[in-house]
């Protein structure tokens, strides 16, 4: 008896076999189906799917055959591997080579082996399809084809794992991804929320030069910092297919000048002049997703300004065609800087490459950018695409299709997108001191709790703090106040839970609560809005945001009663909201001049009076301060007092100036 | 159905505004007072089923129309409080004048109508 060679390969072949993952599986229907057909089609008591391992063969399926494993030395397929074609003994017993073979002596009794072998995905031979007959026999072209058929069949078996297996597999995978991306950007963004904001706040106060550089730095690194994560996350949300699109009304040019305005300190302090082009033909008012257009050409713009050591970058948009209803805008940002090779430009948009990898060492950045950019213009239904020469500079392009927005018609309201597209210049440079608007921090992190106490002060508030969502309710029913940030996460009831309550607890009166949280995955506002709260601001908080929000709702009306009044009063008189404010705009000069005068005759009960009415009128836009000016004024009317009135007074008149001109907008809206 | 008639006395010329509009929508013909002596009149020439009565008006005050009522003994007169007294004296010494609700001020106007569909509905109107 010769035992089996052992093939040149060995070592990769073993590799490549325990790659398969397959030895002392279960058995699976896959793999029998085809030793069943192959025993009813030759006829043969015995049929085999056999893996060669190091010292056995082991039987991934077997028909007529008890044992699952036998020794290799002895094995008949030991021989079968070694070459690439069928191995057929047509009389083991005339073999010299299995002659005095235990297998052909003894059980199973062997006369009869054919096999085919089968390759693992690197062509190493790692097993065979065989059959085995207890007397000698020939196989007819027919059956050597067949033979062949089915260890093609049993090869693609072997190296195909289970499908659906691989796909639940994959699926849970990426779920466990971006739950642990989620995660972790929670656990990135905390520390960074107190880093960037302070750091803001640091470099408003004296510093020296060398101080000065090192905050600047800081500040750079905490958002360069939180630019990874943001672009990490987008990934991840793309790849688990929960990126989803707003479909808004938008004026383009405001979205490019937005994007442009924000880079072009960039460009100056490098010296390079960066300036933007939009042909006059290109509808301005459009409707889509002008955030995500924003973010595409702020990432071509920022590039060409990281590329480019001198020269100019140019914003394009051109108009390449358009219908009645829809337009496909061309966007294009040229720069004259490094430029790219051939090879290197087709690599850009694939995942974690930059151009090589030179290119990550000079000039940082995840390597995610353009990915995420030609996933969000696919996702737009566009195309994106470059053209570079190395040394000349590149030009990057996107072309979407974008909706027009329906001629307005007369009379009806126009949508104002002019607050949103300029929120980068617009918080107030000289704050205003916010009397009476009280608001209420939750966040159990003292931290996160001093960093929005100190932008709640330079934008004028105050506010108190709780630790969490017990507290937070307890307060809001001992207090009235106006708004509270609600942290998300806290211990003992969280934010959620917290403002559930809230809404069951509170009558008449909506306290505003915004949502801060640093969970910016998908379905969190959401998630956010169903528990009763009205806004979200995503940690870190940055002070334009946060001013935004306050402006919002720190107004000196709640529009809300507007809305409510509309809503009772039915559609059939269009004019009743405008009459309203009409009426209250017409009497409360009047009112407030009585006021004064009743204060300069020191006419105690008529001061009592004309407050009352006023806070009365004003109650029916919960005019929060002008209220708490007229109770003010109303309690404390006394004959010895009456000065301190008169500088109410004076607050009474300022506040109406803004009541009125909230009262205005709202009528040239209604 | 017949016409309900309302009268509202409020020297609050908004208010007043608001709260004709929305009994309007529920079918009534609402007459506007702006003080008491205004108010007055006008219940007893319009005979309306329902006041809604300020308390703090200028001329006569709300507790002077309830007093002058009460003198007179109005049929079927359904009266409304609106005060921002939250004081429990004032809303016992108004119902003992034979108001039969008091609102308190500042209120929702589709409170005070859902209060009024309320009686109509319990045919207190």
């Amino acid at each position: 008896m010769i035992p089996p060679p052992i093939p040149p390969n060995e070592t990769q072949r073993l590799a490549s076999l325990r790659d398969l993952k397959i030895l002392d599986t279960p058995t699976e229907e896959r793999f029998d189906r085809i030793t069943r057909i192959a025993q009813y089609i030759f006829k043969v008591p015995i049929t085999l799917v056999s893996l060669i391992d190091a010292n056995r063969q082991w039987f991934k399926s077997r028909q007529g055959l008890s044992v699952a494993e036998t020794p290799r030395d002895i094995s008949i397929c030991g021989h079968a591997i070694l070459g690439s074609g069928l191995f057929v003994v047509e009389d083991a017993a005339k073999d010299p080579r299995f002659a005095d073979n235990p297998l052909i002596v003894g059980d199973p009794k062997i006369r009869f082996y054919a096999a085919r072998p089968l390759s693992a995905p690197d062509g190493s031979k790692v097993g065979t399809l065989c059959l085995i007959d207890r007397r000698p026999r020939q196989l007819t072209p027919e059956e050597v084809q067949v033979l062949k058929d089915l260890g093609v069949m049993a090869e693609n078996e072997l190296n195909n794992i289970d499908l659906a297996e691989s796909h639940n597999a994959a699926l849970e995978l990426a779920r466990v991804k971006s739950e642990f991306l989620a995660n972790m950007s929670h656990e990135i963004r905390t520390p960074l929320n107190a880093i960037i904001p302070l750091t803001r706040l640091l470099m408003d106060t004296k510093l020296d030069d060398q101080q000065n550089e090192l905050v600047q730095t800081i500040g750079r690194s905490g958002e360069a910092l939180l630019t990874i994560i943001n672009d990490v996350l987008d990934f991840s949300k793309i790849e688990a297919g929960k990126m989803s699109l707003e479909t808004t009304d938008f004026d383009i040019r405001e979205t490019i000048e937005g994007a442009v305005e924000l880079l072009n300190l960039r460009a100056q302090n490098k010296g390079i002049s960066l300036a933007s082009f939009i042909a006059t033909n290109v509808p301005p008012d459009l409707r889509g997703d002008p955030g995500r257009i924003r973010q595409v050409l702020i990432n071509f713009v920022s590039n060409a300004v990281k590329f480019t050591a001198k020269g100019e970058v140019r914003v394009q948009v051109a108009k390449e065609r358009e219908t009645d209803n829809r337009a496909v805008l061309r966007f294009s940002v040229s720069d004259t800087g490094i430029g790219m090779s051939p090879e290197a430009q087709r690599r850009l948009f694939q995942p974690f490459t930059q151009a090589d990898s030179s290119t990550t060492r000079k000039y940082g950045g995840t390597g995610l950018g353009l990915t995420i950019c030609k996933k969000l213009v696919e996702l737009m239904g566009g195309d994106i695409g470059c053209e570079s020469e190395a040394g000349k500079g590149s030009t990057f392009w996107f072309k979407v299709p974008l909706e027009k927005q329906p001629p307005v018609k007369m009379g009806t309201k126009q949508k104002d997108t002019s607050a949103k597209s300029s929120n980068l210049a617009r918080f107030p440079p000289h704050p205003v001191k916010r009397k009476n608007f009280r608001i209420l921090i939750a966040e159990d992190n003292t931290t996160n709790q001093q960093v929005i106490l100190l932008l709640l002060k330079k934008l004028g508030y105050t506010a108190d703090t709780v630790r969490d969502g017990e507290e937070a309710v307890d307060a809001v029913t001992r207090y009235p106040y106006d708004l509270v940030f609600m942290d998300c996460q806290m211990p003992e009831m969280d934010g959620y839970t917290a403002t559930s309550e809230i809404r069951r607890l509170e009558a008449a009166k909506h306290t505003a609560i915004i949502a801060m949280t640093a969970n910016v995955m998908e379905g969190e506002r959401e998630k956010c809005l169903a528990a009763g709260m009205d806004d979200y601001l995503a940690k870190p908080i940055v002070l334009e945001k946060l001013a935004d929000t306050l402006a919002q709702w720190d107004s000196p009306i709640d529009p809300s009663t507007l809305t409510h009044l509309r809503e009772e009063a039915g559609d059939d008189d269009i004019n009743f909201i405008r009459e309203v404010i009409g009426q209250y705009l017409q009497d409360t000069p009047s009112h407030i001049r009585d006021l004064r005068k009743a204060v300069e005759s020191q006419d105690v009960n008529a001061v009592k009076k004309e407050a009352h009415l006023l806070k009365g009128s004003s109650a029916n836009f919960r005019a929060k301060r002008l209220q708490e000016i007229c109770v003010q004024i109303e309690t404390s009317a006394k004959p010895e007092a009456l000065v301190d009135i008169e500088k109410l007074v004076g607050e009474l008149e300022q506040e109406f100036e803004q009541v009125r001109l909230a009262l205005e907008a709202a009528q040239r809206n209604d | 159905m017949e016409t309900k008639k309302a009268v509202l006395c409020d020297d609050d010329k908004t208010t007043a505004l608001i709260i004709r509009r929305l009994l309007a929508k529920i079918g009534f013909s609402v007459f506007i007072a702006g003080n008491g002596e205004e108010g007055l009149a006008l219940i007893h020439a319009e005979k309306p089923q329902l006041l809604i009565l300020d308390l703090d008006m200028p001329v006569k005050n709300g507790i002077a129309v309830l007093e002058d009522l009460q003198s007179k003994s109005v049929a079927d007169l359904y009266t409304i409080i609106l005060s921002s007294h939250e004081d429990q004296k004032v809303h016992d010494q108004v119902q003992a004048l034979g108001a039969k609700e008091v609102v308190v001020k500042p209120f929702t106007p589709a409170a005070l109508v859902k209060k009024v569909k309320g009686l109509i509905k319990e045919g207190k109107i």
